[in-house]
């Protein structure tokens, strides 16, 4: 007997497994430079979070019994862990990222129909959330007894940390997302391997970028170039842009609709930077960027083929 | 899209010898179903008329492509699944050719001939698109031919496995170059492009040398990927228009033939040959190699699959045609028709399909939709029955190549969807 189906009959050998596992080992990077910066400590943090993120997935579905657990094949909690411990500051005590873990999968992520269907980053959701409950345990960036600020916060206070020490990482924050050459290196093979569409990244920093250099030139500040640099070195920026704001799941899915994406995200960015009163303006930016998404695709859907309007070429 | 397959191609044209009884369905083509006019236990010869389309409606001629006696007449299955009115010739071996022809077209001089003519010879022949559509050429070639400006031959054969036009022009650039001169004289404000994907490039500087007399004549070497070889993108390709789905090339003053139907015409016109005959790639997975047959039209794909010494024990799913929009088949004995290009023969790891899994909206299906469309979004409302926003959302426009399905990283049928959902549309409009 022969296997009848409809076409097509052959498929391309890339699956959600694969992309996500791609999406982890781009991680590796910074997940070595936050443990080398950091110590053991924090790689106790990243395994306690990736441990607990596919622990609640798998028995959030055992218990609505959704195929015996099966979707936690699918390594997706895996980088949802990877993201939240990244995102965790170094020092904080080991049971927040549980707690995050489980706010992220459950509440986030399936309750919401699971894989697919969750309107916000779960990571990114369960670090505000974080925030928000666990405020001191959060910005715990130094080891207890020493209070300090991130390279960011310095500025604020009229503080001038150099540009070599934010770009390289020395400067603390988050495990994960302070050295711009470790998360280069994941960049760079997300990138190769056509896992991230660049455009979102791409349009995020360049209307964040846009928008500083224009409120600089606006206030005549002196440093401005130095700003700029360090606004975009320092924080969660880049971490944000080519790792958070790229999740399939919560970005559009038009290709126009994804650069209006990441100029919304970058605008909300430097909005929150300049004037909010709270750190993390990456984090709520992104996340607000994430509610809008429906709408952006639904504005942003291509004419069929030969029935566009406008057309970049003329008929010959 | 970039399909990722090994792209063989065998290095002669090898025949293949038709098994004892031949299978002639009366629909092998789009429109009526031809009228049988031979009957039980009559002798045909090789060419002669079995069934003949009516010229005022949209239909072909079917030929017998052996001697022998009709043995019955008799519904049979086809590669379309269905049950189609078929005439079974009981093959002599003898192959003696049918010599009186009753209208007077054949003519040696092809110079002489009037365009008429040359339609009446394409419809005598029963020539339809090879490419797999199957319509009828003679209705193409009515179309208003002094407005048509552009005279596009389809060599891009982007699907994948499939060699069959690639193999006819390395092995007979001169009989599409002639075909293309025929063409040429139908449309006389018009240009010919033959259009071939950079995958062959060799089959490309052939043609072009078997063409540098004419200068209305040209090859466009475009870059491979599927589904290049689309009408509408080849239209696009050659002169930058666009058509929106459903309209006609010739709306835009263009003409677009497959090359294995431009060597028919050759044949039909130069040689008074009707087609009774066409090239047949044999692959897959259960095949050691994949062969290039010129195959009798109604021998039954199971001689094909045992000529390239299939292991038949590890045929797990045979499709007709290319991998992408091709037909899968579950019988030995579907006959090889006009527009079969293919036989691919999947053995039990091609043919396994990883079970679905959810969207993860990576958009990847909009970034390979030829038709501009988002797949992901129109899964959604064909996924919830919602037919309008469907309509809406651009699904008409779906050509069903497959290339979403293809490239899903979540193995979702979308194209399978589609093809419903456009039904059940339809069917709600009606």
């Amino acid at each position: 007997m022969f296997y009848i189906s409809a076409s097509p009959h052959i498929k391309s050998n890339i699956c959600t497994r694969d992309i996500m596992t791609d999406v982890c080992i781009s991680l590796i990077p910074a997940v070595l430079f936050g443990v080398y910066i950091n110590g053991v400590y924090a790689a106790c943090i990243v395994a306690i979070s990736v441990a607990s993120c596919v622990a609640a997935e798998y028995i959030f579905l055992r218990i609505v019994g959704h195929m015996q657990g099966v979707g936690v094949y699918d390594m997706s909690a895996v980088v949802t862990g990877l993201m939240l411990a990244l995102n965790m500051p170094p020092y904080v005590a080991l049971y927040v990222p549980v707690v995050g873990a489980v706010f992220a999968i459950v509440i986030v992520k399936q309750l919401f129909g699971g894989l697919g269907h969750n309107f916000m980053n779960p990571a990114l959701a369960a670090r505000c959330f974080l925030l928000i409950s666990f405020s001191r345990e959060m910005t715990a960036f130094f080891p207890d007894g020493i209070s300090g600020a991130t390279p960011l916060a310095r500025i604020a206070t009229d503080e001038y940390p150099s540009l070599a020490e934010m770009f390289f990482g020395w400067g603390g924050g988050c495990i994960g997302e302070t050295s711009v050459p470790a998360l280069g290196v994941g960049i760079i093979y997300l990138t190769a391997k056509k896992i991230i569409d660049i455009r979102i990244p791409i349009s995020y920093i360049m209307s964040f970028t846009i928008l500083l250099a224009i409120y600089l030139a606006v206030s005549d500040e002196e440093n401005a170039l130095y700003c700029i640099q360090a606004n975009i070195y320092g924080g969660g920026l880049i971490f944000g842009a080519f790792f958070m704001a790229t999740d399939y799941v919560t970005s559009p899915v038009t290709g126009a609709g994804r650069i209006v994406y990441g100029i919304t995200a970058g605008a909300l960015t430097w909005v929150f930077r300049q004037f909010g009163g709270l750190p993390e303006g990456v984090s709520y930016a992104i996340i607000c960027s994430n509610m809008i998404v429906p709408l952006i695709e639904k504005c942003t859907v291509r004419k069929p083929f030969g029935e566009e309007k406008f057309r970049w070429r003329g008929n010959v | 899209m970039k399909i990722y397959s090994k792209r063989e191609v065998c290095p002669e044209l090898e025949t293949v010898e038709s098994g004892e009884y031949l299978t002639y369905p009366i629909k092998q083509h789009m429109g009526r179903e031809a009228k049988v006019i031979v009957s039980t236990g009559e002798y045909v010869y090789c060419g002669q008329l079995l069934a003949k389309g009516d010229i005022s409606y949209i239909s072909a001629n079917i030929h017998a492509s052996v001697s022998g006696t009709v043995s019955d007449i008799k519904p049979m299955l086809t590669a379309e699944g269905r049950r189609e009115t078929s005439i079974i010739v009981k093959n002599d071996g003898r192959y003696r050719r049918f010599s009186g022809r009753e209208s007077g077209w054949l003519c040696t001089n092809s110079d002489r001939m009037s365009s008429e003519n040359i339609i009446h010879a394409v419809y005598d022949a029963g020539i339809v698109g090879m490419g797999g559509a199957g319509f009828p050429t003679h209705i193409k070639l009515s179309a208003d031919r002094d407005a048509i400006r552009h005279v596009i031959i389809n060599g891009a054969e982007c699907e994948p496995y499939v060699t069959a036009d690639y193999r006819l022009m390395l092995w007979e650039p001169r009989r599409l170059a002639g075909g293309i001169r025929m063409l040429l004289k139908l449309f006389r404000n018009a240009r010919a492009t033959v259009v071939i994907e950079d995958n062959k490039a060799d089959a490309a500087k052939i043609i072009a040398e078997n063409i540098k007399d004419y200068d209305n004549i040209a090859v466009k070497v475009i870059k491979s990927g599927y589904p290049k070889g689309a009408e509408r993108l080849l239209v696009h390709a050659v002169t930058n228009k666009r058509l929106a789905m459903g309209r006609l090339p010739a709306e835009e003053g263009c003409i677009v033939c497959n090359v294995a139907t431009v060597a028919a015409i050759y044949d039909a016109v130069i040689k008074g040959e009707p087609l009774i005959r066409r090239i047949v790639t044999v692959t897959g997975g259960a095949v050691a190699k994949p062969h290039n047959y010129l195959v009798r039209l109604g021998t039954d794909i199971g001689t094909l699959i045992r000529a390239a010494r299939a292991n038949q024990n590890d045929i797990a799913k045979i499709v007709l045609g290319g991998p992408m929009m091709g037909k899968a088949v579950y019988s030995y004995d579907i006959p090889v028709t006009k527009i079969v290009s293919a036989v691919i023969c999947m053995d039990e790891r091609s043919a396994y399909m990883l079970p679905e899994a959810v969207c993860i909206r990576c958009g990847r299906c909009g970034d390979v939709c030829p038709g501009r469309l988002v797949p992901q979004i129109l899964a959604e409302y064909a996924g919830n029955y919602q037919w309008e926003q469907f309509r809406k959302a651009g699904g008409m426009s779906c050509c069903e190549c497959g290339s979403c399905t293809y490239i899903c990283p979540a193995k979702r049928s979308l194209t399978q969807m589609f093809a419903a959902a456009k039904k059940m549309v339809r069917s709600k409009g009606a």
